[in-house]
């Protein structure tokens, strides 16, 4: 067989530089770890690595709410523990002296003591959290959620505020289911039945002031019912929450190892590859100087 | 004796003239396309005397290329093949290193974008976290618009690559007018002018190298060209001119035509085989058309649903939320040749039915018909358009003729220049436009699921009171079209009214009373910021969501490439074979030369002593004379 001498060293030209651009692509995977660096180089692993990468993202996004909620919830828990302790307090003066056997003094004694703690737990009721929204405020309002000093209502929606993706974590409570219950035929908030209470103790008869104090001992009896059970949920759904989390992290741990699979170049083969690429270069370099030194010429 | 001095002459010449042939060989074996010749040489006739045929010497007949038309012709055939796969996979790598890197592409971008969302669902009032989402759109609007620009770009380099390649082509065809003409006049003398013949192998594969050719050898030497299609690119020393034009179909576009004998043939990518305008034209017209068409269906559908979800709450002002992003307005273009007055006008209706395409739309014969543009298929539509087809309306104002035909650049259009449009983060719409508020005096155990606005309505910021008349039964009240009045109530079960839903638990009490109120300003409902979060798990680009749409614009642009680049190294191959094929027939062997070299100069050497002899026996018959 002829071969054109023209040709055979373009030939071996050409074979060198391929191997030399394959050299170049898997040095390319050492350097940047990957073996998937642009969709060509392998466009089924290139999309599925964008789904996965996008899954850790919202799993990234789910994890953040929820460790702002912890953070606000924690905040709601203690005010609720607070509110708990303020009214146990009141219950425990109001029992204390409840036989209606109270003179004139016990009974102005009694009613400043629930002042304080009325104050203290309207106080407490319109709490804001750490990021300005209102513990006891639902869904959220601009105003003050149990309303005036003066007419103490809840002003603001049903429902709570809750942050999250399908999953909804509650951050706060409502003011209403806490502070409302219905007296007779009429809703009364607790902050009510306590000024009532309050004023008969100052000015109504012992015996008034003695059938006032039971349904103050009941409006604050169902309130601390209200706030305890609240409170039980909003424990529970904190437990829920770190399950949660650790069920994302654990996927999120997958999706990344499913996902490092898919792209990461492995060290070790790449190196190897590289190793014998080389070998293999040296050798076609090596061999074509020495063939291409041969010449007929040299022997005319 | 003088015999024998013109055998040794006619002997000295053909070795003369094979050392010359060598040489010939041996400067040119660099030279591209040259073809290694040879001296045929023959026995001069011998003349007959008394004892029979004596020998005359030796005649140099020809000088002949080792040339094999079929391999050549294969060099020409794998020359288009491999040039348009090259260029192909070279453009389409442009393509695929802009979206290659992913930790800062798209849909991270995307991804951001959502997680500024996610935020502000938790952190609704802080104006720091709502500014933080506008900064996400906008990068997210830039980084797709940037790439559409890109994409544009490669475009409008591949219409100059496309002009370039035209033109040398027909410098080519004239040098291969002139050549045609020279070789034929060569002929004349009996011979082929060699040298001649391969500069003209080499222009014909210059040329099949940007446009695959059929050769027709003439009789007279000359050679004839056409395209794939069979259009004449050169006949005899008559050559044709390609030039780049706009389209009759649509004016904006611009196709390649060629142009002989004052007549004006266009070519379609279809009848031209391969080659590199042939790739290029692919290149233009169906893979950067369907990574536009799918980058702007992902941009519209993404800019649609988010504009979409904005309409269905309430801003930190108490406002109904205005578009978010904005996208370009599809385009339509009426062919050249239209002889009806109609216009068309599109108008998205529904951004998540976007198909990844553009469209063709033709009106022949009182009937309709669509063809998308990057599948080629074709939609017949009957003489009456639908109301609504892949999430568009196609209006029609006017009269169209038989023979119409109009563009409408739908997908590709979009994402040329998106943007995001909110001025300050307080116009966000993340409140739903309804409170639900539970009646203060409510004696039942009714207690708030959910509320959500589905969809955006002109009554949906009304007030509106649901009255249970019963423990199963309720009323609504309020602004609002076809009040429900006695309807029955089961917990659980959603009450909707003018495009919002509401679920309810417990038992009612009769008299008991759900009020839908507008609480304004209420910057901390997050009920709609909550329903935005979520957009990017629903199927809203066409059955998928957006990252998966992204996804799929990936794998599509990257599985085209690796086709690409497989057809290119394959073609190579091909091309490589088959020009060592040649090189080894035609190609020179410089060892051998180094050979032939020694031969002949043996060959000379012998002949000269051939003359030498004659002139010596010449000497000893003079000095026998003296």
């Amino acid at each position: 067989m002829r071969v054109s001498s023209n040709h055979y060293r373009s030939q071996a030209i050409g074979n060198i530089s391929t191997q030399q651009a394959q050299l170049a692509r898997l040095q390319e995977q050492a350097s940047t770890g990957r073996k998937v660096n642009r969709a060509s180089d392998d466009p089924l692993a290139a999309a599925e690595a964008e789904r996965l990468r996008s899954q850790v993202a919202r799993s990234d996004i789910e994890q953040r709410m929820m460790s702002y909620a912890k953070g606000i919830m924690a905040q709601t828990h203690d005010i609720m523990g607070s509110s708990i302790d303020a009214l146990q307090e009141a219950r425990d003066a109001m029992i204390s002296t409840g036989n209606g056997i109270l003179n004139e003094e016990d009974r102005k004694t009694l009613a400043t003591k629930l002042e304080m703690t009325r104050r203290e737990l309207y106080q407490l009721a319109n709490l804001k959290d750490m990021d300005g929204n209102h513990v006891f405020g639902g869904p959220g309002t601009e105003v003050e959620p149990m309303g005036s000093e003066a007419d103490p209502v809840y002003q603001g929606a049903a429902g709570t505020r809750a942050t999250g993706m399908q999953v909804q974590y509650g951050l706060n409570v409502n003011g209403q289911d806490i502070f409302s219950a219905r007296h007779g035929d009429a809703m009364k908030t607790v902050f009510q039945q306590l000024d009532d209470t309050i004023g008969a103790l100052r000015e109504g008869s012992a015996e008034v002031a003695g059938e006032k104090v039971r349904e103050g001992i009941q409006a604050v009896d169902t309130t601390l019912n209200n706030l305890i059970s609240a409170r039980t949920v909003l424990g529970e759904n904190q437990r829920i929450m770190e399950k949660r989390h650790d069920t994302l992290e654990a996927g999120e741990e997958h999706v990344m190892r499913r996902r490092s699979e898919l792209v990461d170049a492995d060290l070790a083969e790449v190196l190897s590859g590289i190793q014998s690429r080389d070998t293999a270069l040296r050798a076609a370099m090596q061999t074509y100087s020495q063939i291409s030194r041969l010449s007929m010429f040299d022997y005319l | 004796m003088a015999g024998l001095i013109q055998i040794g002459q006619s002997a000295l010449r053909a070795a003369y003239t094979q050392l010359q042939t060598a040489g010939h060989n041996i400067s040119n074996a660099n030279t591209p396309g040259y073809v290694r010749q040879e001296v045929m040489l023959g026995t001069a006739a011998g003349q007959y005397r008394g004892g029979g045929y004596i020998g005359n010497g030796v005649n140099v007949l020809d000088v002949r290329r080792n040339y094999d038309r079929f391999m050549s012709e294969e060099v020409t055939r794998n020359t288009s093949l491999a040039a348009g796969d090259k260029v192909r996979a070279e453009t389409l790598s442009q393509v695929d290193e802009l979206l290659a890197d992913t930790d800062n592409g798209i849909g991270v971008a995307m991804d951001d974008f959502r997680s500024a969302i996610g935020d502000m669902v938790s952190s609704t009032a802080d104006p720091a976290i709502r500014e933080v989402v506008l900064t996400r759109a906008g990068a997210l609007s830039q980084k797709i618009s940037e790439t559409a620009g890109r994409l544009e770009a490669i475009g409008g380099d591949l219409d100059a690559r496309i002009t370039d390649a035209a033109s040398h082509v027909n410098q080519r065809l004239e040098q291969l007018a002139t050549l045609n003409q020279q070789i034929s006049e060569g002929l004349a003398n009996g011979h082929e002018p060699n040298d001649l013949m391969d500069q003209r192998d080499v222009l014909i594969n210059e040329v099949a190298a940007k446009l695959q050719v059929t050769r027709d050898d003439q009789a007279d030497g000359t050679v004839d060209l056409y395209t794939a299609g069979g259009m004449s690119l050169l006949v005899s020393n008559r050559p044709a001119r390609l030039v780049m034009q706009s389209s009759a179909l649509d004016p904006a576009r611009r196709e390649l035509a060629v142009v002989m004998d004052g007549q004006n043939l266009p070519l379609s990518e279809s009848n031209l085989g391969s080659g590199e305008i042939v790739g290029l034209l692919r290149m233009r017209d169906s893979d950067l058309h369907a990574a536009e068409a799918r980058l702007g269906q992902l941009a519209a559908a993404f800019a649609g649903a988010f504009n979409r979800q904005q309409a269905m709450g309430l801003d930190m002002d108490g406002n109904v939320g205005k578009p978010m992003f904005s996208v370009a307005d599809a385009r339509v273009r009426a062919g050249a040749g239209n002889t009806g007055n109609a216009m068309v006008q599109l108008v998205v209706q529904d951004s998540s039915k976007l198909k990844a395409t553009d469209y063709e739309l033709s009106f022949r014969d009182g009937t309709y018909s669509l063809r998308n543009t990057v599948d080629g298929q074709t939609r017949e539509l009957g003489p009456q358009l639908p109301d609504e087809i892949d999430g568009l309306k196609i209006e029609v104002t006017g009269t169209m003729a038989s023979g119409d035909t109009f563009r409408l650049q739908t997908a590709s259009a979009f994402a040329s220049s998106m943007r995001s449009t909110l001025a300050s983060g307080r116009e966000l719409a993340t409140a739903n436009p309804l409170s639900v508020s539970m009646n203060r005096d409510n004696a039942g155990s009714l207690k708030l699921v959910n509320m959500t606005q589905q969809q955006a309505n002109a009554d949906m910021g009304q007030p509106v009171t649901i009255e249970f008349t019963a423990p199963d039964r309720f009323s609504v009240t309020g602004q609002g079209t076809g009040n429900p009045v006695d309807q029955p109530y089961v917990p659980g079960q959603p009450i909707q009214f003018n495009g919002w839903s509401l679920t309810l638990n417990g038992t009612p009490a009769a008299g008991d009373k759900v009020e839908m109120r507008k609480i304004t300003p209420n910057a901390r409902d997050n009920g709609n910021a909550n329903a935005m979060v979520l957009l990017a798990d629903r199927p809203l680009v066409d059955g998928a969501n957006f990252n998966e749409a992204f996804g799929a614009l990936l794998s599509d642009m990257g599985g085209r490439t690796l086709a690409a680049k497989n057809a290119d190294s394959g073609s190579r191959a091909l091309l490589e074979s088959s020009k060592t094929a040649l090189a080894n027939r035609s190609g020179v062997n410089l060892d051998e030369e180094a050979a032939r070299l020694l031969q002949y100069r043996q060959a000379y050497q012998a002949a000269a002593k051939v003359i030498q002899t004659a002139d010596e026996m010449f000497s000893t018959i003079l000095s026998l004379a003296r």
